[in-house]
């Protein structure tokens, strides 16, 4: 029984050199009894979910307070901060834009980054997946890249771009690019050795096997790379336009807050942030997964 | 158009590349199987059955030796000999209907012509209303009947396959091999079919070869001549068990 094991072992070592994955195909059964006990509870439900929400907004109440009263600067309380909210979305001018401009604006920067991104990142990684001379070549300047966190960038997008734009560009394309390339490897690496020798046996030649089972076999993997790529560009993208800014967006209109000293649009643009980043997670993301690797059987267990 | 099966002095080595050990996993392999011939290679596990279908399959090159499969050597994987894994290996993005077409994509025909050869081929089957599935919504038996219409839809002259019902419980595994020979006489074509199961080999096969283990190599090669079906309490049957379950034995008695 041993040596089988062996022969196994050794089969796969000659073999393409690619790892099964392992995917759960278990799917989640709700039992009549548990749809009730979730209709039964469903006020409490919504209760306990908006719970946090209300906690936390008592805490920013009370810090706000105390902080205005301790050291006398204007702290803002979630009232005011909700009613600037309100001004801005009015289409109040903030910044010589209405807050509708700035938010754009930082979606436009966030999606050509993430666009440009994730194209160049699934052609590298695919590269080294598919090769092992492009694994070996192109691996090592990802490790040492990816560490690199996105800010430190800064001098390196100046000193190639000057201040504006496409400096902004250039560090959410990078904050962006690795979760891609390291996932979409991985992705092509690890489909399953027995796909590939099935659509050998069915005749693939490389190109149709690429296109028609490497690439549909990597979404699983290549999914939660664009949700990491999405979230580190979007933190990228706040803070370089802090710095890098071109006059408008989220991150500029935060940081401008120091100098008007209008802490609560500050605040208001923090809640929109907090929002995008929401629907993008809950809507987007969901959507997506439950029309690909939900109903394929092929989402794999949060970790 | 079915095809004759030759297998001339095979042998396989696998080097483990840490430590440059090699294995003789098959050696000196001499086997033929006919044209229309079902013939299951029986053997314990590590016998380098499954090596032997890979190699057939084109999966791997032989270390020495070749396959022949009617005229032509075996150099890589193709459409003329349809593989049955003993993994489902559907592909869950698609729908049962586009996993058998799949084969068929490959081919020169028009897509109605792919439409009906995969329809006819999922009925056969017996799965006709589950087109529209995806694989993981169906059970083991259910997936493995999809791989079969798989490789009977692209027409291969060859069927192997590697412990296909291994793992099903016992009874969707006899039905499958029922539903199997039904489809394997219609269908007139060459099988290989690799099990440890002694049950199983006695009920499907024109002939059992007996694998022996380390190196793996033919101990035995017994016709069985019981008409089909195949009564799987009849003495007669019992008693082709009895001898392959001898030679099996004497087999892990001197491993």
């Amino acid at each position: 029984m041993d040596k089988s094991y062996e022969y196994q072992q050794l089969e796969e070592n000659n073999e393409l050199g690619v790892s099964n994955s392992e995917h759960s195909y278990g799917q989640e059964s709700i039992s009549p009894q548990n749809n009730l006990k979730l209709k039964k509870d469903s006020a409490k439900d919504i209760f306990i979910s908006v719970l946090p929400i209300i906690g936390l907004l008592v805490i920013w109440h009370l810090i706000a307070i105390s902080v205005t009263r301790s050291r006398g600067v204007p702290f803002p309380t979630p009232g005011q901060t909700f009613i600037r909210f309100y001004e801005l979305l009015r289409g109040d001018i903030y910044l010589e834009h209405t807050v509708y401009k700035h938010l754009l604006d930082s979606l436009i920067r966030w999606g050509s980054g993430f666009l440009l991104a994730a194209i160049t990142g699934m052609i590298v990684g695919i590269l080294i997946g598919w090769s092992k001379i492009f694994d070996r070549l192109l691996m090592p300047i990802v490790y040492i890249l990816q560490p690199i966190p996105s800010l430190a960038w800064i001098p390196v997008a100046i000193l190639l771009f000057g201040l504006g734009g496409q400096s902004t560009l250039f560090i959410i394309f990078l904050a962006s690019l690795f979760p891609v390339i390291i996932n979409m490897a991985a992705g092509v690496k690890g489909v399953n050795k027995m796909y590939i020798r099935a659509a050998r046996m069915m005749g693939l030649e490389d190109r149709s096997l690429f296109f028609k089972v490497l690439l549909p076999g990597s979404i699983p993997h290549l999914l939660s790379g664009f949700r990491v790529s999405l979230a580190n560009g979007w933190r990228a993208l706040i803070a370089a336009e802090m710095i890098a800014a071109a006059g408008s967006g989220v991150g500029y209109s935060i940081f401008q807050s120091r100098w008007n000293l209008d802490y609560a649009s500050a605040f208001v643009n923090i809640i929109l942030i907090c929002i995008v980043g929401l629907i993008i997670e809950r809507l987007v993301f969901t959507t997506i997964e439950s029309q690909t690797i939900q109903k394929w059987g092929m989402k794999r267990e949060e970790i | 158009m079915t095809q004759s099966v030759k297998i001339k002095g095979i042998s396989k080595k696998f080097v483990d590349q840490e430590t440059g050990d090699e294995l003789l996993a098959l050696n000196n392999i001499n086997l033929t199987v006919h044209e229309g011939e079902f013939v299951c290679i029986l053997g314990p596990s590590g016998c380098g059955k499954s090596t032997l279908l890979n190699l057939i399959a084109g999966f791997l090159e032989p270390s020495a030796g070749e396959i022949l499969v009617g005229p032509e050597k075996v150099k890589e994987p193709g459409p003329d000999r349809g593989v049955v894994f003993q993994e489902y290996t559907l592909f869950p993005w698609l729908t049962v209907i586009d996993n058998v077409k799949f084969a068929l994509d490959q081919q020169q025909l028009t897509k109605q012509e792919k439409e009906e050869i995969s329809s006819k081929y999922l009925s056969l089957v017996g799965l006709a209303d589950f087109a529209d599935a995806r694989p993981h919504e169906l059970s083991g038996g259910m997936k493995q009947r999809v791989a079969i219409a798989r490789v009977l839809a692209m027409d291969c002259d060859i069927l192997l396959m590697d412990e296909p019902f291994g793992a099903l419980d016992a009874q969707t595994r006899q039905m499958l091999q029922k539903e199997l020979l039904e489809i394997w006489e219609q269908e007139e074509k060459t099988a290989i079919f690799i099990t440890h199961n002694v049950d199983e080999a006695v009920y499907l096969a024109d002939r059992v070869v007996v694998f022996s283990a380390h190196p793996g190599q033919v101990r035995a090669d017994v016709r069985i001549n019981i008409p089909r079906p195949r009564d799987r309490l009849a003495k007669e049957v019992a008693e082709v068990k009895r001898e392959l379950l001898d030679y099996l034995t004497i087999e892990t008695y001197s491993a």
